[in-house]
């Protein structure tokens, strides 16, 4: 589980990045969503082996959700799947500070830029 | 390439480590004996360790009521393993095991609903030609508690009187004398209550069968918020206190450090599981764990003793450690995981116990880092342990408390 954080604004582009790295890489289309999508798929987050990664964008504040993700990350952590978590940096800092047990299961938090004709950039 | 060439292949090297450091559960670990049990109490090395204590407590009093403290990433879900493996060396041992996470969201918790998940779980280890009507009946009417009904029903007009009617009807004002015995806990619920009497119905033929039932909870730890696990211990498990079946659950850390000593005061016995020493001159513990994972494979003694250290003996953050350092030297094209890699991974991990640190919360871990004392009772404190940006400790029969070593590293 990532947690990819980028600048205010740049969601779209750095959406449209992970896309196009996955269809390179990958040879597919990354399931992309908001992250009350866990809220709708109580029986399982309908992953499967066509689609181990899943997109999930974290665009604004919600108690509820955050202690969701909370007390349920280990669920998607034995789901096996990769999750990668988009936020911006104020909502990185109010997430990671209310919900401690998925900041522990995370593998990686990364500041994420949007690609430029450079290349694109992890920090 | 030539005829009769080896290509060798790295992802072969690295890939066995990484699924023998974090396998899917501890039964997977379990099952391929890469649990390295510890020897003894954390609190006092001449006591047995907790799952032994926990195992003897529950297979000799029956309904013994214990709770396990330890924070995120201690070795909690291990240990409940460690317990439950060890309680079915007898024959008749029921163990139920539930993680309320699978079930429900325990955010909405109510009271009950943990009540309700044992009686389900029950009723399925009664053989079914032992199913009585009775017991069968019972657990409908659980499923409809859990599940819920709904009916349709005709409209009741009584139900809806005339406004002018109301104003000559008697009121009623509700006035409250407080007793002056104030119980130790408050009343069990009325819906309560009822899911404890289909429990009971339930439980019936195990408890007359003599059988040792014990009932382990994972999960609740995960409450960050006391109360709600206060609410939830005042209810569920109280209901259960009228049964012969025993309970062992993970309860939040804060819980250790509360003063009104709620854990102490409601549960027959409390462990805690402070993090392990990391010093490798004190304890080869950390080091014993790496080693029964395969890390001589991969690197030496001296990155398999600073992997310890740097996790300040939190066992998940030495498995995230272990693990990130052998993907740091596969991506530099090394077969083997050397000391750069390890201080790799250990910034990586300072960094994230950085993130969202504020002004205030940094002061207070250079306070502690300056040895200048760390009150655990203020929310700044309690919010640095939660997140383990701050490890409590235990040595010398007293608590003590530092800043997490990958993040004094990052932060210096």
């Amino acid at each position: 589980m990532f947690l990819l954080i980028h600048a205010d604004g740049e969601q779209p582009a750095v959406e449209a990045d992970l896309q196009a790295e996955a269809e390179v890489q990958l040879g597919s289309r990354l399931p992309t969503g908001p992250v009350s999508d866990l809220l709708n798929e109580p029986g399982g987050l309908e992953l499967n082996d066509r689609n181990p990664i899943r997109v999930l964008r974290i665009d604004r504040w919600s108690p509820e959700l955050v202690a969701l993700l909370d007390t349920h990350v280990i669920r998607l952590e034995r789901s096996r799947a990769q999750f990668l978590f988009l936020t911006t940096d104020k909502l990185s800092e109010q997430l990671l500070g209310a919900a401690p047990n998925f900041r522990s299961r995370l593998t990686e938090v990364l500041r994420i830029l949007p690609d430029d004709v450079q290349g694109g950039a992890l920090e | 390439m030539e005829q009769g060439s080896v290509t060798f292949d790295r992802r072969q090297v690295f890939r066995p480590f990484l699924s023998r450091i974090n396998p899917a559960s501890p039964g997977a670990l379990g099952a391929q004996n890469l649990i390295v049990p510890p020897e003894h109490d954390p609190h006092d090395p001449d006591q047995p360790p907790i799952h032994v204590a926990f195992a003897n407590a529950t297979e000799l009093t029956r309904g013994v009521q214990t709770a396990l403290v330890g924070g995120i990433g201690s070795g909690k879900t291990t240990e409940l393993w460690l317990t439950a493996k060890l309680l079915k060396r007898h024959k008749d041992a029921i163990n139920i095991t539930i993680d309320l996470a699978e079930i429900t969201d325990l955010n909405e918790l109510n009271p009950g609903a943990l009540l309700i998940a044992i009686g389900m779980r029950l009723y399925f280890r009664i053989k079914k030609p032992e199913r009585s009507a009775d017991v069968g009946l019972a657990y409908q009417k659980l499923q409809e508690l859990a599940n819920g009904t709904t009916k349709w029903v005709e409209p009741d007009e009584s139900e809806y009187p005339d406004v002018d009617d109301l104003h000559d009807a008697p009121a009623l004002v509700k006035i409250h004398t407080p007793g002056l015995l104030k119980p130790r806990f408050p009343a069990i619920e009325r819906q309560v209550a009822e899911v404890q009497s289909l429990v009971s119905a339930i439980a019936e033929p195990l408890v007359a069968s003599d059988a040792q039932i014990t009932v382990l909870i994972d999960g609740l730890d995960r409450l960050i918020v006391p109360e709600k696990f206060r609410e939830f211990a005042e209810q569920d498990l109280r209901a259960l206190r009228d049964f012969p079946i025993s309970v062992i659950l993970a309860a939040p850390l804060l819980l250790w450090f509360d003063k009104s000593r709620f854990l102490q005061d409601y549960f027959d016995d409390v462990k805690h599981i402070p993090t392990a020493i990391s010093d490798p001159e004190k304890s080869d513990f950390l080091n014993q764990v790496l080693l029964r994972r395969g890390a001589a494979d991969l690197m030496n003694e001296h990155e398999i003793t600073e992997l310890s250290r740097f996790s300040g003996g939190v066992l998940r953050d030495l498995i995230t450690l272990a693990r990130t350092s052998a993907e740091v030297a596969y991506r530099e094209d090394k077969d083997r995981i050397e000391s750069t890699h390890v201080r790799s991974a250990v910034r990586q991990l300072g960094k994230r116990y950085l993130v969202g640190l504020g002004r205030t919360q940094r002061r207070r871990i250079r306070l502690l880092m300056d040895d200048e004392g760390f009150l655990v009772g203020d929310p700044v404190s309690r919010e640095l342990l939660v997140n383990r940006q701050v490890l409590e400790h235990f040595s010398n029969g007293r608590d003590s408390f530092a800043v997490h070593p990958a993040l004094a590293e990052e932060s210096s």
